[in-house]
């Protein structure tokens, strides 16, 4: 197998100036503040492969991204890309403001090399895709994010080289959009092209993926399958998603989970610190692999309330487990007030009290094709 | 009146293309080289809103893209004067237009802050006192201290954010600014919204997040092609708004996804599926469920012949291509013998607990006599569900769960 993109001891500085007479400093010795955006950092990535890059805001994504695709050149290090690339980077960079939708669309397919006859035919095909209709004859400077953003994705994955990278934040629109997006994403994948995507967040983009880079401030924490690197992910942000909320009510101790014959057993301890006859309790169950949240469920919703009192209750919830889950967060935030209990007016005093996050594994069951599994009544009539 | 309020009256804003476009325009046509001529050189973005806004009032602006939101608020912010019609602010107005519009790239972050204060109307002291705690909230490390030319996007948005939770705003305009950050950061920074928008004595969002709407407004206003439809209780707005939305859209939806629908009956002789219907509690078909609501599959199955063991197999597949649930009709115990000619069948399925989405309905029949059997027809629909149940979160599925609490 050979290997598409390799990098090697890859460091990239930005200069940091912290104003004009440093600039002018800078230019004349040479010298100046950097900030290490990449700190050496080596992979490769086999032909046909995808690879996730993960990590918190400013680890050093997008910078990669860009690296590898050449829009930022001074760089530390080997970097080999071999092959034509297509990339979904900023959209600001690569389509003109003052051309209309249609323009930028034969501008860039022009520019990618394709015939006359190419163009011709791929761009209603593009037209249809970005779902602009009539403002495709547009200005782009009338057009908002998400327009612009549907107009890039169309366009440049209408015709994808051997290697496209991917920055997530790019992936928008409505549920069709983004669905159309993904089997396009997959499609491009599954033709055996090397792709790249920066994920922003826990989203399908994972499920694409079968390996997984994870940057920390710049450097490799560790490469690796997707699953692991995420699972690692969270144990070293263990801790950080807790408590986020005010802690005022109630705080939650403790989730622990058992699975014992296809159902996962949730039993939670929650503390409460002030009585109060308002207070439900939620749990979230995030699918790790498929980077969705996979089943919520609330006290309110069944009809059920924390009792008011002081202390700590134990909370045991019991589902079956989902298809498939095999690494999963499970979320557990406690709600306070009646506004959380569906079809009642939104009320004024609802709010979050408090939260914890834990990973979890799960024994693998037998894998069925339907997520969730409820049985329905059918019958005839006659 | 001394009370602080927002009075429009009748305003209306026209937006005109240049003559130097309409000119360019003019000459592409005939070079014949070019379609951008525009179809009006008048774009009436508002056509005579009239709205009062009082003291208490958190307003949130939903509708389409391009129905003019943007336009009015940005006349009530006072960046824009109307063409007519009248516009009365009594009170200090705060904007917030799209996120890290307003900083200033060559500038450190530090600095940043401080201007954006002093535009916000606040003294350099009194942000003196208070800037440790937005460059808490922002959370950026040294990068404070360096011009915002070096941020990252998502640290762009962080500090954008930082700045507008520190100031005590009489009238807050947000403009499309509440999704931000990594998932750490966004808990935050909603959680935070919200202290903001409790703060604020008036306070109009725009959003495209019903949910966020729904969540910190007491008042909504749905507006199309520069229009007020309606307004009222966001609960009830955003729920109009999104069945005429929908129900405009129904059509499109089948259209879109007709590609991807599929119709077999090629198969050995000609089984088929026919008319396969989504009915709601009172037995009306339609495409467009809410969650919670009660859901009954009705279809025609045509059969040449009597067959002895059919098996129908029921899948809800998302626009991602996830199969939600799966259900063949033998495991939930039912065996009919279906005689040759038509038999309508109905599967009750319960309350929708699907999350919001597109999901392609697949029914198929296979013959299960011998063993495995083979599809004898297929046939697929799209339905839409749409969820005022617990706007905030889309999961796959919303469990019911029997409690246990001791």
């Amino acid at each position: 197998m050979t290997a598409a993109i390799q990098v090697k001891n890859l460091t990239y500085d930005y200069r940091l100036l912290k104003n004009p007479r440093e600039l002018l400093g800078a230019v004349y010795r040479g010298g100046g503040r950097r900030y290490r955006a990449l700190a050496d950092v080596n992979f490769e990535v086999a032909r046909g492969e995808t690879l996730a890059v993960i990590g918190a805001n400013g680890a050093g994504k997008s910078t990669l991204l860009k690296v590898l695709a050449g829009v930022l050149p001074n760089y530390q290090g080997m970097v080999e890309v071999k092959g034509r690339h297509s990339a979904i980077l900023e959209v600001s960079t690569s389509f003109a403001r003052l051309l209309t939708g249609r323009q930028n669309i034969r501008r860039h397919l022009f520019m990618q090399g394709h015939s006359k006859t190419e163009i011709a035919r791929l761009e209603p095909e593009i037209i249809e895709f970005s779902e602009l209709g009539q403002v495709i004859d547009h200005r782009l400077i009338t057009y908002s994010n998400g327009m612009k953003a549907k107009l890039a994705f169309a366009t440049i994955t209408s015709a994808v080289n051997e290697i496209l990278f991917i920055d997530e934040l790019l992936v928008v629109g409505d549920e069709y959009f983004q669905g159309k997006s993904y089997r396009r994403i997959k499609e491009i994948c599954s033709t055996g092209r090397t792709v790249i995507i920066a994920s922003h967040n826990l989203s399908y983009s994972e499920r694409l993926c079968q390996r997984a880079i994870w940057l920390d401030k710049g450097r490799v924490q560790k490469i690796g399958p997707t699953h692991e690197i995420w699972r690692s992910y969270f144990e070293h942000y263990k801790g950080v998603f807790d408590n986020i909320y005010p802690k005022e009510f109630g705080f939650i101790d403790d989730i622990k989970l058992q699975v014992a014959n296809g159902t996962m057993k949730i039993n939670s301890t929650i503390v409460r610190l002030k009585p109060t006859a308002d207070l439900h309790y939620q749990l979230a169950i995030h699918d790790i692999d498929r980077g969705l949240m996979a089943a919520l469920m609330n006290t309110s919703w069944d009809k059920i309330r924390i009792p008011a009192g002081l202390g700590p209750l134990e909370v045991r919830a019991e589902i079956p487990v989902p298809s498939g889950l095999e690494y999963g967060l499970i979320g557990g935030v406690l709600v306070r007030g009646s506004g959380a209990i569906p079809g009642s007016e939104i009320q004024d005093a609802w709010g979050w009290d408090n939260s914890k996050q834990v990973y979890v594994e799960l024994p693998q069951v037998e894998r069925k094709q339907g997520y969730v599994s409820i049985p329905m009544e059918w019958m005839k009539c006659t | 009146m001394d009370e602080m309020h927002i009075i429009c009256n009748e305003v209306s804003k026209n937006y005109h293309l240049s003559w130097l476009n309409l000119a360019l325009s003019v000459c592409g046509n005939l070079l014949g080289k070019q379609k951008i001529f525009a179809t009006n050189r008048v774009v009436k973005a508002v056509q005579k809103v009239s709205v009062t806004i009082n003291r208490g009032e958190r307003v949130g602006i939903i509708g389409p893209n391009g129905a003019g939101k943007t336009t009015l608020l940005r006349m009530i912010a006072g960046l824009m004067e109307p063409t007519s019609g009248r516009i009365e602010v009594e009170g200090h107005v705060n904007c917030v237009m799209t996120l890290g519009v307003g900083l200033r790239e060559d500038l450190p972050g530090r600095e940043n802050i401080y201007i954006d204060g002093e535009i916000q109307g606040t003294s350099r002291k009194e942000i003196s006192e208070r800037i440790d705690d937005i460059i808490n909230f922002a959370d950026l490390g040294e990068f404070i201290d360096y011009p915002v030319k070096t941020y990252s996007s998502g640290m762009k948005a962080r500090l954008a954010f930082a700045m507008i939770t520190h100031i005590e705003p009489e009238i807050l305009i947000i403009d499309e600014a509440l999704s931000v950050g990594d998932v750490n950061f966004s808990a935050k920074a909603s959680a935070k919204m919200k202290d903001i928008c409790a703060k604020g004595k008036i306070v109009i969002i725009v959003s495209h997040n019903l949910g966020a709407i729904m969540d910190m407004c007491n008042r909504c206003l749905w507006m199309d092609q520069g229009r007020i439809v309606m307004d009222g209780n966001p609960f009830e707005v955003t729920k109009a708004y999104l069945e005429t939305v929908v129900t405009q859209e129904e059509g499109g939806i089948r259209d879109k996804m007709k590609s991807r629908l599929v119709n077999e009956q090629t198969s050995h002789d000609d089984f088929a599926i026919r008319s396969m219907q989504f009915l709601d509690k009172q037995g009306q078909a339609k495409v467009f469920f809410n969650v919670g609501e009660d859901l009954t599959i009705s279809f025609v199955i045509y059969c040449p012949r009597a067959l002895a063991r059919p098996n129908f197999a029921l899948r809800f597949i998302r626009s991602d291509e996830i199969v939600v649930t799966e259900n063949l009709s033998g495991e939930d115990g039912f065996v009919p013998e279906l005689l040759e000619g038509e038999t309508e069948i109905w599967i009750k399925s319960g309350p929708i607990r699907y999350g919001k989405g597109l999901y392609e309905v697949v029914l198929q029949l296979t013959d299960a006599t011998n063993g495995e059997g083979t599809i004898l027809a297929a046939l697929s629909e799209v339905i839409k569900v749409e969820n005022f149940y617990y706007p905030y979160e889309n999961p796959i599925y919303f469990h019911r769960v029997s409690w246990g609490i001791n």
